[in-house]
């Protein structure tokens, strides 16, 4: 990842955190938000709103379905933000 | 959008999909649609929830329902926004730092002061407080809405104006 990219990672961390709840370091980039960190879909969609805010861009709520772990919420969030790495 | 710019308390029961009782925005006093809204809502002392009186004589209204009341007036901004699509039935989904400020009693005459934050296709976010008589009384900083077709909803809750069945929301505070 190029500094930009991981800037990005590590901000879409702590609001992924914010939204479950849990310390950031305790959020793993593969760890399952449902299994792991008891999400639903209310959180996802938390997730997702907050995201769309924060980068003033539009998510379907049909790739929530993909955004099941950060690294998923970082590559989803990534496409649509036009971030390249 | 117009139907809500317009809004009189004879209109407000065809946007928002609630029923006598629970209907708890008697009128919209300011819009600027996609930003912010000042609603108003009379506590009166024959609403359902308080039905039971009150043991000192003195009717404070639940802090429930007063965000209740600040969620319908925040769903009216969203659908009032460009972006909301009007075959969907809002639902509060989310709520994030709530705090009552004084109590509500009944006769007391609540203004929500709504700002939208965030607005998409099928969910909002919005933060809002609320006065009575100047004094704020409460206020939320972010209240989640997403948007859900008719089909989706549990039988018998989503057709506007009509009084829905719970369960009908999905509500976290």
């Amino acid at each position: 990842m190029t500094d930009v990219s991981t800037t990005h990672y590590e901000d879409l961390r702590e609001l992924v955190a914010d939204v479950l709840e849990v310390e950031p370091d305790e959020l793993t980039g593969d760890g399952s938000f449902i299994e792991e960190y008891e999400a639903d879909s209310l959180r996802a969609i938390e997730m997702l709103a907050r995201i769309e805010k924060k980068y003033r861009i539009e998510i379907p709520q049909s790739e929530l379905e993909k955004m099941e772990n950060l690294d998923a919420v970082y590559a989803v969030t990534a496409g649509y933000a036009g971030w390249s790495e | 959008m117009s139907a809500v710019r317009s809004t009189a308390p004879a209109v407000l029961p065809q946007l928002l999909p609630h029923g006598a009782g629970m209907l708890l925005v008697d009128r919209v006093e300011s819009l600027t649609p996609g930003r912010c809204l000042v609603a108003a809502h009379t506590v009166r002392a024959d609403e359902p929830c308080f039905a039971a009186g009150a043991d000192d004589g003195r009717l404070r209204y639940p802090p429930t329902l007063l965000l209740e009341s600040m969620g319908q007036a925040a769903a009216l901004l969203w659908m009032a926004s460009t972006a909301y699509q009007h075959e969907q039935v809002p639902m509060l989904a989310t709520v994030r730092g709530f705090r009552l400020l004084g109590p509500v009693f009944a006769g007391d005459v609540v203004r929500h002061r709504v700002r939208l934050e965030h607005c998409g296709q099928q969910s909002a976010m919005a933060s809002a407080t609320t006065e009575v008589d100047g004094v704020r009384v409460a206020e939320v900083e972010s209240l989640l809405a997403v948007g859900r077709r008719p089909a989706e909803l549990p039988a018998a809750s989503a057709a506007p104006g009509e009084v829905a069945s719970p369960p009908t929301k999905e509500k976290r505070a």
